[in-house]
């Protein structure tokens, strides 16, 4: 006996083994389709009495095993069935006789047995025979239950003759000493005569006969001879027999007590559906009813049953709590015996089952710390798996769950010793998975996204390296990236410097062979691994959308409906749809992308590894649009701080764009990394509007740029500055070059112009442009060029000083001493007022050589394209930056009466502020030449027309 | 002496968990982690009777073959779990219980630190927990080794440095 049966349970004790074999060769599919239909005949009722006979069915059980049939009858082998293939009659002599050969093994322990042959037709086929089934095929035999259940019959017509055999007669027989095989040599030469040695055989004889009670479906009779067992043996101290009688006499009360049986799924079966409640009602009294039948079966002979005992039947059957005592009885008996080790462990599993059926736990978990103990002679590998599974498997029943997972993960471990040859990879890493629950890991790491992790890390990071380990020794990197993956993204808080390395410098060697991926992975055993995104390989911390630079940001044509917003509601003003505007808000931003346009988005990350990281392919996740993300490749420097990180991507269609996550390429791995399922992860709202693309103009000027950025008082940008130098008084040309640099034709161009508020008073127009001749060219393919010229005029005030116009009131009137003017200053003076207010106003006119600058943007409205269709356009704006410097100044402006009262003279002193000698003309008469920083007085033109003309400089130098 | 100490939160995970001889860790976490369902049973066995009544030692949860594991719980739902050489014959029920205590005073003040969250780990790095546990698990343990081992003299903080020295890392 050395093989533990770990599936056996209490209420295997009044079954009847059989043992099902293939004889030559028979394929494993049939006979396992045989095999089945045979076991499903577990449980027959006897004709003519209500007792039900149990079958067990093995197809293997080992010889040995049988030799202990006298110490507990369920375990000796009484029926064997064989089955096996024929195809002709010359072979059947030979099937025959390998029949018999199968018989012999078994062949003292058994009551019956049956061959089934299956493909031999003809007329050895016709002869009627008891022992032989012949069947044509596999498909076509219809009648094997019926077969088994005449076997069961037979069975049974046997055991009940044995029963009644060792019952009733012998009275004045010696009755037989049991033992089990390794007392033999004990009883060499012993006494047989004493009483003791003749109590010794009674004892076992009664316990004997419990079995074959128990067996025969005589609960209550097998308890009345456990009972008796159980004295005799206490009395002689036969302490294997009384473990054994006390075991019986448990088995018979948990049969009675839970006829549901404690075995799980096998105890469910034998009873299928409806038939449960009325077999187990009357299972419970076949007993007394047989005693009543047969009186004569307990009442001849030495061991004799006392009639009184019929009226304390009930107090046969143990208590639940008794069992238990019972059992833990027997267990310590069985102890004393090396031998015994399988029945002590067998003991052990079965008071196990039925404590957990009481939900008596710590109790349970007593014995199962005996069996694990308990020590068989030296295990092979294989057994040792099925002993640790076994644990587990009964911890589990128990409700320690811990526990349970403990075992299987050294009966994993077990699969793949280093004395094992051919270690079971497969079978290590199907164990260890089973252990999951056990260490609360689930391999979704979308459990792991709510806040700090919560576990035991030691112990569960150690199993994930064992499973990283067992599944690339089953040949799975596929398995191994994505266990390594879980364990880099949910352990990373546990992992220490080294070992963070060490796990990357695995990881980028499987993925160097096999690259993670985001698909579902599929076991065969239909467990699936969902996939691991690296969200803290680097960890995103906020993720921004970025609006277009200015001169790209498109505007909406303002409709002429006027505003729509309201449209929605008759009201002017609601609560409740503020509150759901705002809400949209927060969700949707409020600029616009443009179809065929780079976008960005701009994330801060940081690396928490202590190592530079590598971040490979790093692109957007889009939805809604279609989206040509432009992936980038970044490395972050060890423990990097927040760092950003630009993503870019052009949407290809238009409509409303949700930017879902991002993607990576870390180690090897690759990411899809939802925004939703990232913890603490900063947005500022990531849908936003996709418009149809609009042309993209370029410009360039003849002028050069300049650093001098000019400060829009709107808010709007200004891509170009350009400068340029004047002197006051002169117009100059600046040819714009418009250049249609996007996809889309530019169909719509508009210009405007704003002078920023100068201190400066202006006189005419400072820019002018004629857009017609440019609008001629449009509209503007992609790639073409356009030109636009606008004049520059800067007119500046020519005075220099503030009261210089007061001069001319106060010294005009004195020098010429006339004060009968006023006509003349009734006309002449509000021309000329408005000069000195705003040199007044405007502060300071400096001195001569002060230069002056005067700035404006050009805003140039363009559309075309889908977007113009929409009443999209976009603005670029053109800084003008003009630094005027000082050409002439009036320094003294003085009148001298003319020859008519009616006139005067207009007197002005000119000074040259420039560097050049230049000519003033007024009304091209005459013409005065002034050399740099000279002044001279001048009288331009006729007394009544004292008028500017515009002042020309003639520039020698070229300069 | 005690050899592991752990403190477990009510929903099953480790708050704090440091063994003596530190090179073979996993193997108490193992053994702590096991004891657990034993601590639930009891727990769940326990709930039936009154909560005043109720008796926070939880006793032997179960013997190995050279370490002994005993068990406590807070009426918070808070697990101690406490690993002895089974060799120590020293140390009776009562030893177990007094330590229990002082474990429990411990983390009430752990618990009273207004920088320390309930339900994040207990880092002995606070200065203020760290004494206490340090002591604590000094009193448990390394103490009374050291003390036979004739140095009564040391400070707390060298001794641990020994303690931890003695072990190759």
């Amino acid at each position: 006996m050395s093989v533990p049966d770990y599936m056996q349970c209490a209420e295997d004790h009044q079954t009847l083994l059989v043992v099902v074999q293939p004889v030559g060769i028979v394929s494993e599919e049939n006979f396992f389709r045989i095999y089945k239909r045979i076991s499903s005949v577990s449980q027959i009722s006897v004709r003519d009495s209500q007792r039900a006979l149990y079958i067990r069915y093995r197809h293997h059980y080992p010889p040995e095993n049988s030799e202990w049939g006298d110490f507990q009858t369920h375990r000796k082998v009484v029926g064997l069935i064989t089955i096996t293939d024929c195809f002709s009659a010359k072979d059947w002599p030979q099937t025959f006789e390998k029949f018999h050969v199968q018989k012999e093994i078994y062949g003292s322990t058994l009551y019956d047995s049956r061959l089934f042959v299956f493909g031999l037709q003809g007329e050895i086929a016709e002869q009627p025979r008891t022992d032989v089934a012949f069947y044509p095929s596999y498909e076509d035999c219809a009648t094997v239950e019926k077969r088994i259940e005449d076997f069961v019959e037979s069975l049974f017509i046997v055991l009940e003759s044995k029963r009644l055999d060792r019952a009733t007669d012998k009275s004045g027989d010696k009755i037989p000493l049991l033992c089990v095989p390794f007392e033999k040599k004990d009883f060499v030469g012993l006494d047989t005569d004493s009483r003791h040695y003749k109590k010794r055989c009674q004892g076992r004889m009664r316990k004997h006969v419990g079995d074959l009670c128990l067996q025969a479906g005589m609960l209550q009779d097998s308890l009345v001879h456990y009972h008796m067992s159980v004295e005799l043996l206490r009395s002689v101290n036969d302490f294997l027999w009384l473990g054994a009688a006390l075991e019986g006499l448990c088995s018979a009360s948990v049969i009675y007590h839970y006829p549901g049986g404690t075995g799980g799924k096998a105890g469910a079966r034998r009873f299928p559906g409806s038939a449960l409640p009325a077999e187990a009602a009357n299972r419970h009294r076949p007993g007394a009813q047989e005693v009543l039948i047969d009186p004569g079966a307990l009442t001849t002979n030495g061991i004799n049953a006392d009639t009184s005992m019929e009226i304390g039947r009930a107090k046969n059957c143990l208590s639940p709590e008794d069992i238990i005592e019972k059992y833990k009885e027997a267990i310590s008996y069985y102890s004393k015996y090396k031998n015994a080790g399988v029945i002590e462990l067998e003991a052990c599993v079965k008071a196990v089952r039925v404590l957990a059926i009481q939900k008596r736990s710590m109790e349970a978990s007593e014995f199962l710390q005996n069996a694990v103990y308990i020590n068989l002679r030296q295990l092979s590998e294989e057994e040792k798996i099925q002993r640790y599974s076994i644990l587990s498997e009964l911890y589990e029943l128990i409700g320690f769950h811990r526990k349970s997972a403990f075992f299987k993960r050294v009966a994993a471990m077990q699969c793949v010793a280093p004395s094992i040859s051919e270690p079971g990879w497969r079978a290590c890493y199907k164990l260890l998975l089973e252990t999951l629950p056990g260490y609360s890991l689930s391999l979704d790491p979308q459990d792991f996204n709510k806040g700090t992790h919560r576990g035991w890390a030691a112990v569960q990071m150690r199993l994930l390296h064992e499973l990283v380990y067992a599944s690339r020794r089953m040949g799975n990197p596929a398995l191994s990236v994505r266990h390594l993956s879980f364990l880099l993204q949910t352990m990373l808080d546990f992992l220490s410097d080294q070992e963070k390395k060490d796990v990357t410098q695995s990881l980028e060697n499987y993925t160097s062979k096999c690259p993670g991926t985001m698909e579902l992975l599929t076991l065969p055993d239909g467990l699936t691994l969902p996939p691991v995104p690296f969200t803290k390989l680097p960890i995103v911390r906020r993720v921004k959308l970025l609006d277009l630079p200015a001169s790209l940001r498109p505007q909406k044509m303002k409709s002429s409906l006027g505003p729509s917003v309201s449209a929605k509601s008759p009201f002017i003003y609601s609560p409740i749809i503020a509150h759901s505007r705002g809400e949209e808000r927060s969700k949707k931003i409020d600029f616009q992308w443009v179809q065929g346009d780079v976008c960005e988005v701009q994330l801060m990350v940081y690396n928490p590894m202590p190592f530079e990281l590598r971040v490979e392919n790093m692109g957007l996740l889009t939805s809604g649009v279609e989206f040509e993300s432009l992936p980038a490749a970044l490395s972050l420097p060890a423990e990097s701080g927040l760092y950003p990180v630009t993503l870019v991507g052009v949407p290809q269609t238009t409509g409303t764009i949700t930017v879902s996550g991002y993607h990576t390429t870390v180690f090897g791995v690759f990411s899809d990394c939802l925004l939703d399922s990232l913890p603490g992860i900063k947005t500022s709202g990531s849908t936003v509007e996709v418009i149809p693309a609009l042309p993209r103009l370029q410009i360039s000027t003849s002028l050069p740029r300049s650093a001098h950025s000019l400060q829009p008082s709107s808010g709007d940008e200004i891509s170009t500055n350009v400068s340029v130098q004047l002197y006051n008084g002169e117009t100059q040309q600046l040819v714009v070059r418009l250049e249609n640099i996007g996809m889309e034709p530019l169909e719509k161009l508009e210009v405007t112009s704003k002078i920023l508020t100068t201190k400066e008073k202006l006189y005419g127009d400072f820019l002018s442009w004629k857009l017609e001749d440019t609008l001629a060219q449009f509209p503007l393919q992609p790639g073409k060029v356009a030109t636009f010229t606008i004049s520059i005029k800067v007119k500046l005030d020519f005075s220099c000083q503030e009261n210089l116009l007061q001069d001319l009131s106060d010294d005009g009137i004195s020098v010429s001493g006339f004060p009968l003017c006023s006509p003349f200053r009734q006309v002449v003076r509000p021309r000329v007022e408005s000069k000195p207010v705003n040199a007044a106003e405007g502060g300071r006119p400096g001195e001569p050589g002060h230069v002056k600058t005067l700035e404006a943007v050009l805003n140039f409205k363009y559309s075309g394209g889908p977007g113009h269709v929409e009443g999209y356009y976009r603005n670029l704006a053109l800084g003008l930056h003009v630094e005027v410097e000082p050409s002439v100044f009036f320094t003294r402006v003085s009148t001298l009466p003319a020859t008519s009262t009616r006139q005067c003279h207009l007197l002005l002193d000119v000074f040259n502020a420039t560097e050049h000698e230049l000519s003033v003309r007024a009304r091209s008469d005459e013409e005065l030449i002034l050399h740099a920083g000279e002044c001279q007085r001048f009288m331009p033109c006729k007394p009544h027309s004292a008028r500017w003309k515009e002042m020309k400089h003639h520039d020698e130098t070229g300069k | 002496m005690a050899v592991c100490v752990a403190v477990i939160a009510k929903e099953n995970y480790p708050l704090y968990i440091r063994s003596i001889p530190t090179e073979n860790e996993l193997k108490f976490h193992y053994m702590v982690h096991t004891s657990l369902d034993v601590v639930d049973e009891k727990i769940s066995a326990m709930g039936k009777a009154l909560v005043d009544q109720r008796e926070l030692y939880l006793g032997l949860l179960y013997p190995t073959e050279d370490y002994k594991v005993y068990g406590y719980v807070t009426n918070s739902k808070v697990k101690f779990v406490m690993v002895v050489d089974s060799s120590n014959t020293a140390l009776r029920d009562n030893e177990i219980r007094s330590m229990f205590r002082k474990l429990h005073n411990s983390y009430t003040d752990v618990m009273c630190n207004p920088f320390y969250n309930p339900g994040d780990r207990i880092q002995s790095r606070h200065e203020g927990a760290r004494k206490a546990w340090w002591q604590e698990l000094l009193e448990l343990g390394a103490l009374k080794r050291l003390r036979r081992e004739g140095q009564k003299t040391c400070r707390p903080a060298t001794l641990l440095h020994q303690c931890r020295g003695c072990t190759p890392q």
